[in-house]
């Protein structure tokens, strides 16, 4: 047995001895199986159970195919799939059962091994669809509220605590001031996090190719060094921005942009209180390289391999104790892959990090 | 190849002919299938052995009808449809039958009834129509 869950099974057949024959191979198993040689109350039956099969015989007073109709109207059944039974040599239905769509068709005579495995196969997959259907939509929530409910107050709490930060900086209260600004750097931290996950939801969701426009780097960059400049402002470290020329790649702005602040606060994560941050991008033949370096912390060469394992590693603490999620490293690297891209690590532990993403020129 | 127990075997009658060379060899082997398995069944072979025979009719019975509704369809037989009905009948019943495994003297009976009966009462009927339409069924003929 593929699992231990019950799965329910209706048969329609017009003749009962088919009937109590298939029923009989099921006797030991988690099938549960209702049987019936009438259509009429096949259809009633469906209109009060769900049930994950049908095994209906095509040759009958009404028609096999039509009786399938029929059932599939109750919205309880409107998904259930059906496996139909034919004779051998009925080539004509049996053609014709494939054609409507149906997920098998056993043929009398049948081998009894062959009807047990196709019905309990077929059931348990529909079985599993439904749960990862329940799965999807329960994460779709989760992350509608995400999206909605739990992001929007971070925009005002961002912009109220800029605000206290900048009209306090000239007061003499340098308390005051340092908490302002850990409201502002955490409010803003929380903000990506979000984003990142709901990045990396609708990245699982879709390979959303056509989307894809001509993005200027360098304006993305200034964007995204303008919203960490305060965390990086409150560990004290000088982060640069290196202006130069101004470089396109072709791909989608908003992934592109929640994958350059995650590795610009990733590096002010790992680097300490009065180090320096810079960032660059510039044009090498077919590439834009973006290239970010620090003088942090630094990784060494298991750290590096294990940074891109499918399933979030433990999040390293930063610094200064600042918390991650371990998701938003994976989700920059599947960004740059759906941009055809790579990355690059140049790392020594004590001394710093450098690293080089590579995103295919615009053209 | 004489068999010493031929009391039990079903000797092959007029009455079966079709007047069509080959359905009626293929008539033939099928009833050499049937004495075969009784045989097998007299002899107490294993339920093993029987369950093979059971599918070597089983595959001649689909490979047979075939070429019967292929008959049929060639010459154009009125009743065609209504006779192909008759052969997935039988196919249901064979499928019923053939898990009577506790006992196998019930197949024998089926499968020697279906014989004769469908044999004599309907198989025989194309005969008649040919006859009375005068058709050309020389392409039925065993030409080897």
């Amino acid at each position: 047995m593929i699992s231990n869950a019950l799965v329910n099974l209706l048969i329609i057949d017009d003749k009962q001895e088919n009937l109590s024959l298939i029923s009989s191979f099921f006797d030991e198993t988690n099938v549960v199986i209702k049987t019936t040689t009438s259509p009429a109350e096949a259809i009633s039956v469906c209109k009060e159970i769900e049930f994950d099969l049908f095994l209906i015989d095509i040759r009958m007073p009404v028609d096999g195919f039509e009786v399938y109709r029929l059932l599939k109207e109750s919205p309880k059944n409107a998904l259930t799939p059906v496996i139909f039974l034919a004779e051998k040599t009925d080539s004509e239905n049996i053609s014709k059962a494939f054609n409507i769509g149906c997920r098998d068709v056993l043929t009398k005579p049948f081998q009894r091994e062959e009807l047990v495995s196709k019905i309990t196969i077929h059931s348990f997959a529909h079985v599993q669809q439904k749960k990862i259907k329940a799965l999807m939509s329960a994460k779709d929530n989760i992350f509608s509220i995400i999206g909605h409910d739990l992001r929007s107050p971070y925009n005002s709490l961002i912009g109220f605590s800029q605000l206290l930060v900048e009209k306090l900086d000239a007061t003499e209260n340098l308390e005051v001031i340092k908490y302002a600004k850990i409201i502002n750097s955490l409010a803003l931290k929380n903000l990506e996090l979000l984003d990142s996950l709901l990045g990396y939801a609708k990245n699982l969701e879709k390979e959303d190719v056509a989307a894809f426009e001509k993005v200027i780097v360098t304006t993305i960059i200034s964007d995204v060094v303008q919203t960490t400049q305060p965390a990086a402002f409150l560990k004290n470290i000088q982060l640069n921005l290196i202006i130069g020329e101004s470089v396109v790649v072709f791909g989608k702005k908003d992934l592109i942009a929640t994958m350059i602040r995650n590795f610009l606060s990733n590096a002010i994560k790992f680097t300490p209180e009065g180090g320096r941050v810079s960032i660059q991008a510039k044009y090498n033949k077919d590439w834009v390289e973006i290239e970010i370096s620090d003088n942090g912390i630094g990784m060494n060469k298991n750290k590096i391999d294990a940074i891109f394992k499918a399933t979030p590693t433990v999040p390293t603490t930063g610094t200064s104790g600042e918390l991650g999620t371990g998701y938003g490293l994976l989700l920059s690297k599947e960004i740059i892959d759906k941009h055809d891209g790579e990355i690059l690590f140049d790392s020594e532990e004590g001394v710093g990090t450098t690293i080089k993403i590579k995103l295919p020129r615009y053209k | 190849m004489k068999e010493n127990n031929t009391a039990e075997n079903i000797a092959w009658e007029s009455k079966f002919d079709t007047g069509i060379e080959r359905i009626d060899f293929e008539h033939r082997i099928f009833l050499e299938l049937i004495n075969s398995f009784k045989k097998a069944l007299d002899h107490n072979r294993s339920k093993d052995e029987l369950v093979r025979i059971i599918n070597e009719i089983e595959a001649y019975t689909i490979f047979h009808f075939t070429s019967e509704e292929n008959f049929m369809y060639a010459i154009k037989y009125p009743d065609y449809k209504s006779h192909q009905m008759l052969h997935f009948d039988l196919l249901e019943q064979f499928n019923v039958a053939k898990y009577e495994k506790e006992d196998f003297s019930y197949f024998y009976e089926f499968i020697k009834n279906w014989f004769f009966n469908h044999t004599i009462n309907e198989d025989t009927k194309i005969k008649s129509y040919i006859i009375t339409n005068n058709i050309d069924n020389h392409l039925y003929n065993i030409t080897i």
